[in-house]
């Protein structure tokens, strides 16, 4: 449980100082490079004391998934500049959709009324971020 | 313009998300640590290639944050990871995943002053039930 909610403060406190880096006026390109770096440091520390066990095909999925994952935060900061945080992070996380999506498609996964309503609530709150101009 | 690029950011991390999914559907979740290490390796070569040719060099304000952030990025992804090894995912894809939308939001009106209208409210509050639901 500890661990959940050690999870649930780093994740806020991630999208909280992304947020203040748009408050400060700060280059999100410079950002996203310094953020993508200490990141990377503090993986190394992690992965030499921790498993060092290592695999290509990791290393492949390693690859694409940090390709989209630099694009991600990069737009996600150029949205703050105008948009809100608490309205763009929803957005930004119910990318989660995505490999649903696949996994109904792709890998042919069972489409049960849990994850419909989920789908369906997600295209919803879209909408509705989208149409709150206030 | 803001629309532009969170729906962008949208599809980025959803394709993100999608390579720690077929991971672990191939049966390659023990090696979780090596995926993030060349995850953030190479989303800061691709961002440093961006930086060089752009001439931008980060400032002070810039570091502090990206120490924060890069940090707090990294530290979320593995309390997940070993939260999921300890307590079903039925337990932590809401604390961590749905809670976090919350916090986020509750925080940003009481920090950062923002004023969010009725359909945003509740594009929250669907978003937020929508990701548990998906996730669990």
């Amino acid at each position: 449980m500890l661990f959940s909610f050690l999870a649930l403060i780093f994740f806020t406190l991630f999208g909280l100082f992304l947020k203040w880096s748009s408050y400060k006026k700060c280059n999100p390109i410079a950002v996203n490079t310094t953020t993508l770096f200490f990141a990377s440091l503090t993986a190394i520390f992690f992965f030499i004391i921790g498993s060092y066990q290592y695999n290509v095909k990791v290393g492949l999925f390693g690859l694409w998934g940090g390709t989209f994952f630099f694009g991600a935060i990069l737009f996600f900061l150029y949205s703050l500049n105008e948009g809100k945080i608490s309205t763009c992070w929803t957005i930004f996380n119910l990318g989660i959709a995505i490999p649903v999506l696949f996994s109904i498609f792709l890998w042919k996964e069972a489409l049960d009324l849990k994850r419909t309503s989920g789908l369906i609530l997600i295209f919803i709150s879209i909408v509705l971020i989208g149409k709150d101009v206030k | 313009m803001w629309k532009k690029f969170i729906i962008l950011a949208f599809f980025s991390n959803g394709f993100c998300l999608l390579a720690v999914n077929a991971l672990i559907k191939l049966g390659m979740g023990n090696f979780f640590l090596c995926y993030l290490l060349v995850f953030y390796f190479v989303g800061f070569l691709w961002s440093f290639l961006f930086c060089f040719k752009s001439r931008t060099f980060p400032a002070k304000k810039e570091i502090i944050i990206g120490v924060v952030a890069g940090v707090s990025s990294f530290s979320g992804s593995l309390f997940m990871t070993l939260a999921l090894t300890k307590i079903p995912a039925t337990i932590v894809f809401p604390i961590a995943g749905g809670g976090n939308l919350i916090t986020v939001s509750v925080l940003a009106v009481l920090i950062f002053k923002e004023k969010l209208g009725i359909r945003g409210i509740l594009g929250i509050i669907s978003g937020t039930i929508g990701l548990i639901l998906i996730s669990i």
